[in-house]
């Protein structure tokens, strides 16, 4: 297994717990000093361990970006700290995760140390793939990405806390007065979470076939089937054992429970790590205002393969079509014969027209003589037969000027 | 508990298909000159629009000739006001065909690189 992919996961993990248990503190009414005493350690370790694997990760993809090994990755640290989003964003979550290790041992849970979490929790969006959308469109994905990271710490982060709460001495009043609370940020989390959730999908995938089709879709619906797995168990939680609460019993259920829901969790978090490693399925074709004036172009990008169609003029009249295909990995995808539609924005069955593509010594596929008859948004047709495995059909819009 | 041990053992059942590689995710969403083409005039600088935002500094853009000669000058640049495009200035061109290659390090750390060519006429 990937290690980059181990980091993350620890890392995603501990980072949830350290800011959720301070944040579940924030709950709590003046509890024991044993309990207490947990809580900090839990977000000791938890901050320890993000730190820890924060640094693991920047050292990875130090290696990663300069090709070099490890050893040698640490010593080219520092432009890469200082010359990416990614270093630098790690860099500030250093200092807020130094920051809050140094109060959380010297006081109880307070709002500064609760924003300190907030930036340790959220800040990670501005260099996932939502923070990597170009344009205006970027602003509203990383912010959905944000109220994500962020219910998913208030819910999951806190759960581990939650269960040392039920372990502890406490008092059962006290434990039934925060369980309700915990309760309702919990439901505020799980719609949060679907909210942005939703939001993210929409722009990453592109259409609902997706989380069949590809690699990035299965692993998503998988990501999903955790979380309604967690939200079933949390109903037990709110409607069966909260109310039987102070009851020992309850009390009881509700850590075996919550330890259910932490595991599911865990297993969320696990995904997500993938998930992150695994390009998005929607691969956002050009603006049909936005192709350049002479030619147009497209990358069609499908988890099979990608094929870059360039038609030259892009006007109405007749124009040289040529195609370069690939693998998702970057290599050229060796294929037995290309065959070339173009379908006209009208839909008219009888003005597809369908050609035979030549493959050229430079690896490109021709097609000489293609007629354009109107201005509009036609759609390419690639279909290519590949020297292994079945027919592959490509297909875009691509936009045809007067 | 016997449980916990059956919902863990599923749950991380992932980790044995975990996929084994990183793949690229920045790819080339349009270029100018357009990949494939030919060109009636040289041109002063290539310019690459991703599907991702790219990191300038780990990116790089190289034009080279028929013959293996760089053609570009200095470093790829960042466009200010579009994170997803690079540029590079190009010497004088004359008639040829011209080797666009690009690798760029997108904003969520992931590499990728790619190439394709254009030909100047005569």
């Amino acid at each position: 297994m990937e290690p980059l992919i181990l980091v993350r996961f620890v890392h995603f993990a501990a980072t949830l717990v350290a800011g959720g248990t301070i944040w579940f503190a924030l709950l709590l009414p003046p509890v024991a000093a044993a309990l207490e005493r947990r809580l900090r350690l839990l977000t000791l370790t938890a901050l320890g361990v993000a730190i820890v694997s924060g640094a693991a990760w920047l050292l990875l993809l130090a290696a990663d970006i300069l090709g070099t090994s490890l050893a040698e990755a640490l010593r080219g640290l520092w432009p890469v700290v200082t010359d990416t989003r990614f270093g630098q964003v790690s860099l500030v979550r250093l200092a807020f995760a130094v920051a809050l290790a140094l109060l959380v041992l010297r006081r109880r849970a307070d709002p500064v140390q609760g924003l300190l979490a907030l930036g340790l929790i959220a800040l990670p969006a501005l260099t996932g793939h939502a923070g990597a959308k170009p344009g205006a469109a970027g602003y509203g994905t990383v912010a959905a990405d944000m109220l994500h990271l962020t219910a998913a710490g208030a819910w999951l982060g806190g759960l581990p806390a939650f269960a040392l709460l039920l372990a502890s001495e406490a008092k059962g009043k006290d434990v039934a007065q925060v369980t309700r609370r915990y309760g309702r940020v919990a439901l505020c989390a799980v719609a949060a979470l679907a909210l942005s959730g939703l939001v993210n999908a929409w722009s990453l995938l592109s259409g609902p076939r997706d989380l069949i089709d590809t690699d990035y879709g299965r692993l998503l619906s998988l990501k999903l089937a955790l979380f309604a797995t967690m939200l079933a168990v949390a109903a037990v939680n709110r409607f069966h054992l909260t109310s039987a609460l102070p009851a020992t019993r309850a009390r009881r259920a509700l850590i075996r429970t919550t330890l259910s829901e932490t595991i599911l969790g865990l297993g969320v978090v696990f995904v997500v790590a993938i998930l992150g490693t695994t390009p998005p399925s929607g691969h956002a074709h050009p603006n049909v205002s936005s192709i350049p004036a002479d030619s147009s172009f497209v990358h069609i990008h499908t988890a099979e393969a990608m094929a870059d169609v360039t038609i030259d003029p892009g006007r109405i009249g007749r124009a040289t079509v040529t195609i370069r295909l690939w693998r998702e990995d970057m290599t050229e995808l060796p294929a037995r014969a290309v065959r070339f539609a173009l379908d006209p924005p009208t839909n008219e069955a009888r003005l597809t027209s369908e050609h035979v593509a030549v493959r050229e010594p430079d690896g490109y596929w021709r097609v000489g003589d293609v007629a354009l008859t109107q201005e509009g948004a036609w759609t390419v047709r690639v279909i290519v037969t590949p020297r292994e495995g079945s027919t592959i059909v490509l297909d875009a819009p691509v936009a045809i000027a007067r | 508990m016997p449980w916990y041990r059956t919902l863990i053992a599923i749950v991380f059942a992932g980790v044995l298909w975990a996929p084994a590689a990183v793949l690229a995710h920045a790819h080339l969403d349009r270029a100018m000159p357009a990949a494939g083409s030919t060109l009636k005039e040289p041109l002063k600088e290539v310019v690459l629009w991703f599907t991702e935002a790219v990191e300038p500094k780990f990116s790089s853009i190289e034009v080279r000739d028929a013959k293996g000669a760089a053609v570009h000058e200095g470093q790829a640049n960042g466009v200010s006001g579009n994170t997803a495009q690079l540029r590079v200035g190009l010497k004088s061109l004359t008639p040829g065909t011209y080797t666009v290659k690009w690798r760029v390090l997108s904003v969520d750390t992931h590499r990728s690189q790619g190439d394709f060519t254009f030909r100047i006429a005569p």
